[in-house]
């Protein structure tokens, strides 16, 4: 086992320039993606050699010398990636340019069976790939939880019902694959600097609110650890006063008790139960109807609502106070739902900063951590394949392990 | 090649202003002015220190300089400006680098000073050998300097490390005996409005400034073991650590440090409380976080200032400084 899957982002953005422009040429390439020459030059020299492209063809130019033509190679493999969360396990089956060649979904389950759901997430992608005639070089998974990078036990993760679960033995008996295993919020960190909302952003946050809560902090294009590989457990931060010189019992995190889905509905039900009036009363508490009835006005779902802006505000505060990020993005279904209620949210954390970071939503709708996974696949396989080459613009921080 | 020549290293607090000059890391003349003895007619230190600096180098008889190295409570630009103005005079800006720099005609450096306090334990003190670590000065205000992944870490603008900025929540005055909120806020300067309803700064609630307030200016040093016995002393150490508590277990649960170091004059006085601040750490973040204390006493952002000066100087001599020292700097320490 070891950390870090290094992989250089600029090889990924050259990759799917050739893929989207098949064929092209070297000089094309840097105009467009405002790269050097030479480093297009050397990227594309490593992308031959690891056989993901072609630069065998010539052709002349309008009077002057012939370019080499770049082309795509589709025929070269595909990795699997996979997004075990809380409710479900999406599995998809990628290129090695990162596309999605095929999807898989399925409900998650919880202990062994959260395991299970994984394997036949696996066992689909991989038959699609035998139908496709495309070898399977490489797999990603993301979890809802801590890697233990000694052990690769799951930690912390009690949306699956993992705490001390051994994801990487359990995987490595299971397949003959090489495979890296990360927590997901930085897999979707990873998906933000490679295709979404922190492309060439050296210092971001992404912040996800779902089921649970937890960040991921990059800096200067590397994702930041921890000494336990822990960084980034913002659901237990302190916000609320009735935690002052009092035990915390329950082993769930303050601010994840209150700022995630379940917190919102929760505190929904209680203002409901208490006898409050709200349109809620009537329907199905979910995060989602509670937001949506804040957005028509009614009291009770704009106190809550407000409740979790104010707590949301802590934590970002928390955040820029100690690492000053350029990007705060915001994941999670809770998260990617606050779009009508940004500038509130922005409105709070600005006057508590010296420096507002960029607050924005996550433009991945519910792919990030799957699209994330796939990057890291592929920077597993293209590290496999070119060691040397492995210069990393971006660092994955989860727990490797190859059988077979 | 080393650098040779002397440095000459300042730091600026928000009570006590330092400065010395060293020789390969040893300390030699020095001198300790009140921060508030330094502000002139314009509101700011940066006259005053600079004469001060210019005495102190020509009392210990104009030795060569290499370099003048300035850690300070505010955060500051990778190259050496700051980036937001503190009331205790220190103006936002280059005037402070671009002041010393006329006086001296050497290479100035500026850092905040839990930055260079950090970059000392971590290279000569109690944070040796640490991949990661939090250094947390406790002086009048409270400033962090982070280690992570074996260099200091700045962020995306320099500001890194405002732990002073964190929010806290603070109980009703009821719940704390009346003395509900200690201070006001303010010192942050103008781009900062106040902490929102219901919540506080960790600065403002348990800074060393705002406890001395707190304990009416009778008891500067509120963990002195005779300010302790008095109850309404103690009750406010108590609440001291508690907000320390929650600053640390953020921290921790955000950053994951593993070690946490506390440094200054407030940390030092604390020392015998540290088993229930780590106790209570433990409680708020849920596992175990190392707390020690610093080994290099207050010098720690002297000692700092020095090895930044120095490993400034090594890297342009070697010819690799870039742009100049300021970009070497910037680059260098991400």
């Amino acid at each position: 086992m070891r950390h870090a899957t290094m992989l250089e982002v600029n090889e990924f953005l050259v990759l799917d320039y050739v893929r989207e422009h098949d064929p092209t040429s070297r000089t094309e390439i840097a105009d467009d993606l405002g790269l050097s020459p030479a480093s297009v030059s050397r990227i594309v020299g490593r992308l031959v050699d690891d056989g993901l492209v072609d630069a065998g063809g010539r052709v002349r130019s309008n009077g002057g010398r012939p370019r080499a033509l770049i082309s795509y190679r589709r025929d070269a493999g595909a990795v699997i990636a996979l997004d075990l969360g809380g409710t479900r396990c999406h599995a998809a089956l990628a290129d090695l340019a990162g596309t999605v060649l095929a999807e898989d979904l399925r409900l998650a389950g919880t202990g062994d069976a959260a395991f299970t759901t994984l394997l036949a997430g696996i066992e689909a992608m991989r038959s699609e790939a035998r139908r496709r005639e495309l070898p399977v070089v490489a797999l990603a998974v993301g979890v809802p939880g801590i890697l233990d990078p000694e052990s690769g036990r799951a930690h912390d993760a009690p949306r699956v019902g993992w705490d001390g679960f051994p994801v990487v033995e359990r995987l490595l008996s299971s397949l003959d694959l090489p495979f890296v295993v990360d927590n997901d919020v930085n897999l979707a960190a990873l998906a933000h600097a490679w295709r979404g909302d922190a492309r060439h952003v050296g210092d971001f946050v992404t912040l996800s609110v779902g089921t649970g809560t937890g960040a991921a902090i990059v800096s200067d294009g590397r994702l930041l650890q921890g000494r336990h590989n822990a960084a980034g457990e913002v659901g237990y931060i302190v916000v609320r006063k009735e935690q002052i010189g009092r035990p915390v019992t329950d082993g769930l995190g303050a601010f994840e008790s209150f700022a995630s889905g379940p917190g919102v509905a929760a505190r929904a039900m209680a203002l409901v139960s208490e006898g409050h009036r709200s349109i809620l009363g009537d329907l199905e508490i979910t995060p989602e109807a509670v937001l949506e009835a804040a957005l028509q006005d009614d009291a009770l779902a704009r106190r809550v609502v407000d409740e979790l802006l104010d707590d949301l505000a802590m934590g970002i505060v928390a955040l820029v106070a100690l690492v000053d990020p350029e990007v705060v993005v915001l994941e999670g279904g809770v998260g990617r739902a606050l779009g009508p209620l940004l500038d509130e949210l922005r409105a709070r954390v600005a006057p508590s900063v010296p420096f507002a970071p960029r607050i924005v939503i996550s433009s991945l709708g519910q792919d990030a951590t799957v699209l994330g996974a796939v990057a890291a696949a592929l920077g597993l396989a293209r590290q496999r394949t070119a060691p040397a080459a492995v210069m990393g613009a971006f660092s994955v921080s989860g727990v490797a392990g190859h059988a077979g | 090649m080393r650098a040779d020549g002397m440095t000459l290293a300042i730091d600026i607090g928000a009570s006590r202003s330092r400065m010395a000059l060293l020789h390969r890391g040893a300390i030699g003349e020095r001198v300790d002015r009140a921060t508030a003895d330094l502000v002139g007619s314009d509101g700011t230190i940066t006259a005053g220190l600079v004469a001060a600096a210019v005495s102190l180098h020509q009392d210990a008889g104009s030795p060569r300089l290499e370099a003048v190295a300035v850690a300070i409570a505010a955060a500051v630009s990778g190259d050496g400006i700051v980036l937001q103005a503190r009331d205790f005079g220190i103006p936002a800006g280059p005037a402070i680098r671009d002041g010393l720099a006329a006086a001296f005609d050497v290479a100035v450096l500026v850092d905040n000073d839990a930055n260079l306090a950090a970059l000392a334990e971590h290279t000569l003190g109690a944070a040796r050998g640490e991949e990661h670590a939090a250094v947390i000065t406790l002086g009048t205000n409270i400033g962090l300097g982070l280690i992570l992944g074996g260099t200091v870490y700045r962020g995306a603008r320099g500001a890194a490390g405002e732990i002073g900025l964190l929010l806290v929540p603070v109980a009703d005055s009821a719940e704390h005996g009346g003395e509900g909120r200690l201070v006001d806020a303010g010192s942050f300067g103008p781009a900062i409005s106040r902490a929102p309803a219901g919540y506080a700064w960790i600065e403002e609630l348990v800074g060393g400034g705002a406890l001395a307030t707190a304990a009416g200016g009778t008891h500067p040093r509120v963990f002195a073991p005779d300010a302790l016995a008095e109850p309404s002393i103690r009750r406010l150490s108590e609440h001291a650590i508690e907000g320390w508590s929650m600053a640390i277990a953020d921290l921790a649960v955000l950053l994951d440090p593993g070690v946490v170091v506390l440094t200054g004059g407030v940390a030092t006085d604390a020392a015998p409380l540290l088993n229930v601040l780590q106790r209570r750490v433990a409680e708020l973040a849920g596992f175990q976080v190392e707390i020690r204390l610093g080994s290099l006493g207050p010098d720690a952002e002297l000692l700092g200032a020095d090895l930044l000066a120095r490993s400034s100087l090594e890297g342009a001599a070697d010819g690799d400084a870039g742009a100049g020292l300021s970009a070497q700097i910037a680059g260098g320490w991400r």
